[in-house]
């Protein structure tokens, strides 16, 4: 009988472990080879397709210390992302906290309301956009602060979703004591609501800041005689109009490089991780 | 606790934002009943967009699918979909029960679509379809379209599967039931809403998706809804208002019907 048992228990072992595996490949071929190849190939020169012969190089590399576009769209973007992180959160936070005093019903319709144009392709939205601009503030068409208000009118859900989160799972009665000692309105926000719905907030500036410095679609729709020129567009015109894969992979891999320093940076700066109850992280 | 009025000030705010996300929306599908070939001018109202769009030869051919951008954006929707969410729920089963550190590792390389920049892994599947001499089609979109959206379908259905009680499954072998049929018959049951969300953002995710079809589809000329959207952008056809209207109608049926029913669900708790 004990055996039987165990002969079982083995076999059901096997096979839950062999579940899993038909993704592992999926993982290694399609997620972790392409890295390596992306990271071999920006070593290589630009030549006819395939990888090898492997040869080595750090013309790209080289490349981006004189070649003034690629500066000028790395600064340039990272400066359009920034200036839409900091517009969505002045408009997102206190949409967010607003939300959080709503009746429950209201609060779920409201939330529906900001997310349900993600469900609707980003083209189709930037579009719309585009055609509104040109319709009543043509000015805007090729401006930085047009590109910045087209990032904001599609990642601003981004922003909002994350800071509700955290504040609707603050403790009232935080509040509450805050005011039995004493507290104002507006200086229990500031000390209660601020520090405590920080991990939010920074999940929001990644979740917006991140796509937004690495948009395509949105500096060809609302600039489109390219006088504000992203990274995006850069990696784009090397891979589609002049089929330069390995320069792309350079640009790729500085790219993720700056990523990774930011998220890195921005996660440190989270001190209240895990006040909340229930608190899941957003990012 | 009584009510307190509300604040004009907020409520003029919470208009504003309205406004700002749903005027672009609305103008898109007013226009697709323009007669004129106008994105800005409006000159009086028909259906022809419509007429237009479906006998587009281009969007929908009806005698060979294959050429056909809508049919292709759906199919391949459709079967990205059917595989990622295969493979990503036999691997949130999988993974529930192997070890920590397979567990860990399965799950950080997971998230690296999840958290990259999209034109990040556009770029590295491009180089891997080129290492391995793949000709950019439809079956590379298809390949890519599996690669990013499986890892939404596993963290959508490994906490769902990590809560299921495990005595459920044990008793199921106790009374002799294969390890397959007690999948079939016992886990997958229970985790069933679960695997229905992740199928509904891995069908969404692809049917929306550019910027990586884009990167390993673009060259070839085999085109999704998004890439002719994208290439159309400078001579906006007003057919592309009466497709978006469609779509917007479809998007918009589905999430009043889930609002409704989340809402009832709400009701029924309180």
């Amino acid at each position: 009988m004990q055996g039987i048992e165990q002969k079982r228990s083995v076999e059901k072992r096997k096979f839950e472990h062999a579940l899993g595996i038909p993704y592992y490949i999926v993982l290694i071929v399609l997620v972790v080879i392409p890295i390596f190849l992306m990271i071999i190939s920006s070593f290589q020169l630009d030549r006819s397709s395939g990888i090898f012969p492997i040869s080595f190089t750090l013309t790209h590399y080289m490349d981006f210390l004189k070649a003034t576009s690629f500066v000028r769209a790395m600064t340039s973007s990272l400066w359009i992302a920034t200036a839409t992180t900091i517009v969505t959160l002045i408009i997102g936070y206190p949409l967010a906290y607003m939300i959080t005093k709503m009746k429950q019903r209201t609060q779920i319709t409201m939330l529906l309301l900001i997310n349900a144009p993600m469900w609707i392709n980003m083209l189709l939205r930037v579009r719309a956009l585009e055609q509104i601009l040109r319709l009543f503030f043509p000015y805007l068409i090729d401006s930085f602060p047009g590109v910045v208000l087209g990032l904001v009118y599609v990642y601003l859900p981004f922003m909002v979703l994350p800071i509700y989160a955290v504040i609707s799972k603050i403790d009232p009665s935080l509040l509450e004591s805050a005011a039995d000692l004493g507290a104002n309105r507006f200086k229990a926000i500031m000390k209660v609501i601020v520090p405590l719905s920080l991990s939010g907030v920074l999940a929001g500036i990644l979740m917006v800041f991140l796509p937004s410095a690495t948009t395509i679609i949105i500096p060809q729709y609302l600039a489109p005689s390219q006088n504000i020129y992203m990274i995006g567009t850069l990696i784009e015109k090397s891979i589609v109009n002049n089929g330069r894969i390995s320069y792309a992979s350079a640009i790729a891999i500085i790219l993720s490089l700056i990523i990774l320093g930011i998220v890195y940076y921005v996660k440190k700066l989270d001190r209240y991780k895990g006040v909340n109850r229930n608190e899941k992280e957003a990012f | 606790m009584k009510k307190k009025p509300s604040n004009p000030s907020k409520v003029i705010f919470l208009i504003l934002v309205m406004i700002f996300i749903y005027a672009p929306i609305i103008s898109i599908a007013i226009f697709s009943f323009n007669e004129a070939n106008s994105l800005t001018r409006w000159s009086g109202f028909t259906f022809q967009r419509y007429v237009e769009l479906f006998t587009d030869r281009e969007l929908f051919n009806y005698t060979n699918p294959r050429e056909s951008i809508v049919f292709m954006t759906i199919w391949i929707a459709v079967v990205s979909t059917f595989v990622s969410t295969i493979l990503g729920t036999l691997a949130a089963i999988a993974l529930t029960q192997t070890k920590k550190v397979i567990r860990d590792l399965t799950m950080s390389v997971n998230n690296i679509p999840i958290v990259s920049p999209e034109i990040i892994t556009g770029v590295s599947l491009l180089v891997l379809f080129g290492a391995l001499q793949i000709a950019p089609s439809y079956n590379t979109m298809l390949l890519a379209h599996i690669a990013f959206s499986t890892p939404y379908v596993l963290i959508t259905v490994y906490p769902k599967v990590k809560s299921l009680d495990p005595n459920i499954a044990d008793a199921a072998y106790d009374l002799g039931a294969s390890p397959f049929k007690a999948l079939i018959k016992v886990i997958l049951p229970q985790i069933k809403v679960a695997i229905i969300a992740g199928a509904a953002l891995a069908f969404t995710m692809s049917f929306d998706d550019f910027i990586i079809s884009y990167f390993v589809a673009g060259s070839s000329g085999d085109k999704n809804i998004s890439i002719y959207l994208y290439t159309n952008r400078l001579s906006p056809k007003p057919i592309i208002n009466a497709l978006s209207t469609i779509i917007l109608v479809f998007i918009g049926g589905k999430i009043t019907y889930d609002y409704f029913k989340t809402g009832n669900k709400l009701e029924e708790i309180e």
